[in-house]
């Protein structure tokens, strides 16, 4: 990182080798598919004109991490009235979908996962999918442990009862 | 508790035991919150995303966030300190006895300018809620230096220390919003810089102004310092965001 941050090009090709897949996987699952990339690019781009904030000897995930969740919670904020369709334009039956790269990742967890609230969204996927502590996801959203769990038990809580609705469905 | 009550509150403290993978394994609505690391995707777009920020690498040299707050600092201290040399010194030169606490409380408004920035552009969030605490003590430092002594001037003619609080800090104000753009909005840190930018123009009455009652400069110094910084975080919130970065 520090040799990223001095500008050297070897390095951030390391860094983005390393974590650019899993963070595209990420944000694919809060901002949707089609945003991801831009979403990913607006990500890297920001580390890249802003590496002059980052706090030497500091993790660089979590912070890699926290960059994209901004860019994906800005991303929502200007485009969440254009993402909203109209009811006539929602197809009556939604065609099952092409199987997932993860064959483990279900889709009815994913469209479960969808209809959370983001802090929510964003609290259960850093923690389920990406493996992050409480504190650290505390630490990357800028807010308190405790806050974080109450967002994930909420979270899990809601999940679980939507999952046992799509259960229950004929 | 039920099982999967149970299973949902120990996934939720990092505290799944035996027993609740045992749960889950047989439970098909918790089986799929069970943690489980999802596989990189690599997507060809990659290719594209990683070549666009090499450029933007080359391009964009490092700016050191010091460098940053050392500019605003530089900012901010000008502009108050020419902005006292032009309105003048009246309180100064006529309250002899209270120039001790006049001297004490433009230290602290000093300091107020000065330091914001290096508070609100730390990547440590901490340091901006120090500061914001602190800032907000400002207003019974400045009725602390204030004699009680009212000004012959009527309610009507006191507005143009208002007036001078927010023309004052424009200056200091439009760079900083420069700099709040060049990071993720962050209310916290908006405050801090924004008050930062109008302690310019309190600085500058502090010397100046010769109402020293407490409901003049509550309400014609620090009311109009603090809706400034309100308004200011209000406009950074709507300006787009050039980076990312927290």
């Amino acid at each position: 990182m520090e040799r990223f941050v001095h500008g050297e090009e070897s390095a951030f090709s390391e860094l983005f080798a390393r974590h650019a897949p899993r963070l595209h996987g990420a944000l694919r699952r809060i901002v949707g598919p089609a945003a991801a990339d831009d979403v990913l690019q607006s990500t890297f781009l920001s580390i890249v004109r802003a590496r002059g904030r980052y706090e030497p000897g500091a993790p660089f995930r979590p912070w890699l991490y926290a960059v994209g969740i901004n860019a994906a919670r800005d991303h929502l904020r200007r485009h969440r009235h254009e993402e909203l369709q109209p009811p006539e334009d929602l197809p009556e039956r939604v065609a099952e979908p092409e199987p997932l790269a993860d064959p483990g990742l279900s889709r009815v967890v994913e469209r479960a996962l969808a209809q959370l609230p983001d802090s929510q969204r964003e609290a259960i996927l850093l923690h389920r999918f990406e493996g992050f502590s409480f504190r650290e996801i505390g630490d990357l959203l800028g807010v308190s442990e405790t806050a974080v769990k109450v967002r994930a038990h909420r979270g899990y809580e809601r999940l679980r009862v939507l999952l046992a609705a799509h259960r229950g469905e004929p | 508790m039920s099982p999967h009550q149970r299973f949902v509150e120990h996934l939720s403290a990092d505290a799944l035991d035996a027993t609740d993978r045992a749960h889950a394994a047989e439970c098909p609505e918790c089986r799929p919150l069970l943690p489980r690391e999802a596989p990189s995707t690599a997507p060809a777009s990659l290719e594209a995303i990683h070549a666009r920020s090499v450029e933007a690498l080359r391009s964009a040299p490092v700016r050191p966030w010091r460098r940053d707050a050392l500019l605003l600092a530089g900012v901010n201290a000008v502009v108050a300190v020419g902005a006292t040399a032009a309105l003048g010194e009246a309180r100064w030169r006529v309250s002899t006895d209270a120039r001790p606490r006049l001297l004490l409380v433009g230290a602290l408004l000093f300091g107020t300018l000065t330091l914001g920035g290096m508070a609100a552009l730390a990547p440590r969030r901490r340091h901006s809620l120090l500061y914001l605490v602190l800032a907000l003590l400002l207003p019974v430092g400045l009725v602390f230096a204030g004699d009680g002594v009212m000004s012959p001037l009527s309610t009507m003619q006191a507005l143009p220390c208002a007036l001078n609080v927010v023309v004052i800090a424009l200056l200091p104000l439009g760079a900083a919003l420069l700099l709040l753009r060049r990071m993720a909005f962050d209310g916290r840190r908006a405050a801090a810089l924004a008050l930062a930018s109008g302690a310019t123009g309190l600085f500058a009455l502090h010397w100046h102004c010769m109402d020293g009652t407490a409901l003049h400069l509550l309400g014609f110094h620090a009311l109009p310092w603090l809706s400034l910084a309100a308004v200011a975080v209000g406009l950074r919130r709507l300006l787009p965001t050039e980076s990312h970065v927290p």
